[in-house]
């Protein structure tokens, strides 16, 4: 199954204290292979890195599917447990009853998959759901998502995701 | 789902926590900013003629450098404008700011590669401490507005030159640009009233979330607003306006007409941004003060206002301040600055962390018979009487009146511009004269010692200080109208536009 997933790499820069050279943090983020995507948006500044894809042939105004993957550059030490309730906590705000399911979390190695699902919004009643993978590596925090306009991620998503991640 | 929002409360969680290092570390950070300045300026043309290459404390610092105005530091500082390198600073500045001086025409500050980034740290982490304290952070995904300067740059011996507001324009991060108003376009145009009301035109049906800028021009925005709108609130035109960013002048004479414009009681955030630096925000709500950025390339220095124009007056850093008192703002940056008086006065409202409240302008005064009367003490006697008599104060002006016709007793002459006038004037002015003389014993003295008479209000005619900034050339930007003078060229203007009613 890992070949039918396309691998992302998200590049950051991580300084090396001896000799002035850089360390390259490479984090590796499977997405769907059924989807030829392409980059949408890709803005770095002294705080951020953050890419978004999403298919060839739509838009960022009419998406089905899209990817975004952001460094928080330096941010270290926020703990799984707040970094998903971030998330929910800003989900909430705006969807109606939306579902939080922790796949997998692991504190001590500083990394969570789960899904925010979203049947509608409290402006909009198109469902969007989303996939989460928050790692902290040694140039800051990962947060990537792939967000569908369903109800609910495809357990295939998740499966391949908690598998090859 | 918003994920800016989400992120956005993420980067807030950070930011604190490297603002808890300032507020812990606060003089640590200074000491070190202190080293790292003069290390970095000591081949400079400044820096060999201070012999910085002998200052090893700050001791000797203050016998090397004095503190100077912009008019005295202008010799080197036009030599920065001429394009001369390595005069204040290493190399080149980024930019000049230019920005308009009382006395000494138009003025440009340098703004280097170093100092650029502190400008605009400061303005995002103003945003993401009130984030993370409050946990509002859904007008990042809104529309914001920053009423600004032009943000085309003339160039000056190689060196892009513009207004500081216009100069920031061009660091707004990526991830604000798609929510930001107004257009390039618009913010292009020079003209202060044609701008406004282009921005109204772009802004009226748009779902502004954010507006930042100084209160007086906020408050021109949003009366053209409610004009075009058919006297509707401002919440009723942007009913998800949730955070007014505001700076350059304190706020709190413009607070009650603003909310009335409003419609409700906004969070807002107070910036005390200045070309020469960002030197403090308000990272709390419920806290009294604006944090002061210990750690952004500014070393700062203390002379207690009142012994300001003495010839050797007290000179400390921030280890040696104390509370409540008024001092003039000394500052040292990375752009090349040294010992130069701002000419703004701050009080320490907290030292653990460091925290301040800007309490007017050193040269802002009225000491017509020694009072030395301050613009902190006009604004809140008028406006604390203004609040219990639910009068509406627009803007305002206070000069000596040192010789009065017919032999009467000299007087401070407060020219006032009402939105809602007191029903007894007389009155009125007695009472914020009782309220002066509380906050200012040295005046509480000449009046009971009949130096001086008791405050004289002049209603000023709608619109007056529009009017006047207008002929000034002054409309919108940064401008600011003095709350003080020691002299009358303000009142003088400003007589013919008395109501006579």
């Amino acid at each position: 199954m890992r070949k039918a997933f396309y691998i992302l790499g998200l590049l950051a820069l991580v300084s090396s204290s001896l000799f002035a050279q850089q360390k390259v943090e490479k984090l590796t983020f499977p997405l769907p292979a059924e989807y030829k995507f392409k980059v949408g948006s890709d803005q770095e500044n002294a705080q951020t890195h953050f890419i978004e894809m999403i298919p060839q042939n739509e838009t960022f105004d009419n998406w089905s599917i899209i990817f975004s993957s952001t460094l928080a550059k330096g941010v270290k030490g926020l703990g799984m447990d707040k970094a998903v309730d971030y998330m929910y906590t800003t989900a909430k705000n705006t969807a109606i009853d939306p579902k939080l399911t922790i796949i997998e979390k692991n504190e001590s190695g500083h990394w969570a998959l789960f899904t925010i699902e979203t049947a509608k919004y409290k402006v909009s009643p198109k469902p969007e759901s989303q996939l989460f993978y928050v790692i902290e590596g040694s140039s800051g925090l990962f947060i990537n998502s792939i967000a569908l306009k369903q109800k609910k991620i495809p357990c295939r998503i998740c499966n391949e995701m908690e598998r090859d991640i | 789902m918003g994920l800016k929002v989400a992120l956005s409360k993420i980067f807030a969680w950070y930011v604190n926590k490297q603002l808890n290092t300032i507020r812990q570390n606060a003089e640590a950070l200074q000491q070190k900013t202190f080293s790292n300045l003069i290390y970095n300026a000591k081949n400079t043309v400044f820096g060999a003629d201070h012999n910085f290459a002998g200052i090893e404390s700050y001791e000797d610092f203050k016998k090397q450098v004095p503190v100077r105005d912009y008019e005295e530091l202008r010799p080197y500082i036009d030599r920065v404008v001429n394009g001369e390198p390595n005069v204040m600073w290493p190399g080149k500045p980024a930019y000049l700011a230019k920005t308009s001086g009382t006395t000494s025409g138009v003025k440009y500050i340098p703004i280097s590669a170093e100092s650029m980034p502190e400008h605009i740290k400061a303005a995002r982490n103003a945003l993401l401490s009130y984030i993370h304290e409050t946990g509002k952070a859904d007008f990042v995904d809104g529309k914001m507005i920053f009423l600004q300067g032009s943000p085309i740059l003339d160039e000056k011996h190689g060196v892009q030159t513009g207004r500081l507001s216009g100069i920031v324009a061009h660091h707004v991060p990526a991830y604000l640009q798609k929510n930001r108003l107004p257009s390039y376009e618009t913010n292009c145009i020079d003209d202060w009233e044609e701008k406004i009301d282009a921005i109204v035109q772009e802004t009226a049906k748009e779902d502004m979330q954010l507006i930042s800028g100084i209160p007086p021009w906020c408050q021109m925005y949003f009366d053209r607003l409610s004009a075009v709108s058919g006297g509707k609130k401002i919440k009723d035109i942007f009913p998800n306006f949730k955070l007014y960013v505001h700076g350059g002048v304190n706020y709190e004479p413009y607070r009650a007409r603003m909310e009335e414009s409003i419609g409700f009681k906004i969070d807002s955030i107070e910036t005390y941004p200045a070309s020469e630096g960002f030197i403090a925000f308000q990272d709390s709500q419920k806290e009294k003060g604006l944090l002061l950025m210990v750690d952004a390339g500014i070393f700062y220095e203390f002379i207690p206002s009142d012994e300001y124009f003495n010839d050797n007056p007290t000179r400390i850093n921030l280890k040696d301040v104390e509370l409540d008192k008024n001092y003039a703002l000394i500052m040292n940056t990375s752009a090349g600055l040294w010992g130069y008086s701002l000419g703004d006065t701050i009080k320490f409202v907290s030292k653990n962390p460091y925290k301040i409240v800007v309490s007017g302008r050193i040269k802002h005064y009225i000491s017509a018979f020694g009072e030395h009367v301050i613009g902190e003490e006009v604004e809140q006697s008028l406006m604390g009487v203004a609040t219990e008599e639910g009068v509406d104060v627009i803007e305002f002006t206070v000069a000596p009146q040192v010789a009065p016709a017919n032999n009467l007793l000299p007087y401070h002459e407060w020219f006032i511009e009402f939105g809602k006038e007191p029903k007894n004037l007389e009155a009125f002015a007695l009472k914020v004269d009782k309220a002066l003389q509380q906050k200012n014993i040295y005046y509480f003295d000449l009046i009971v010692g009949n130096i001086l008479q008791p405050l004289i209000v002049r209603s000023l005619k709608k619109d007056t200080f529009i009017n006047y900034m207008r002929s000034q050339g002054k409309l919108g930007g940064q401008n600011k109208v003095p709350r003080l003078s020691n002299d009358r060229k303000i009142a003088n203007e400003l007589t013919t536009y008395i109501s006579l009613k």
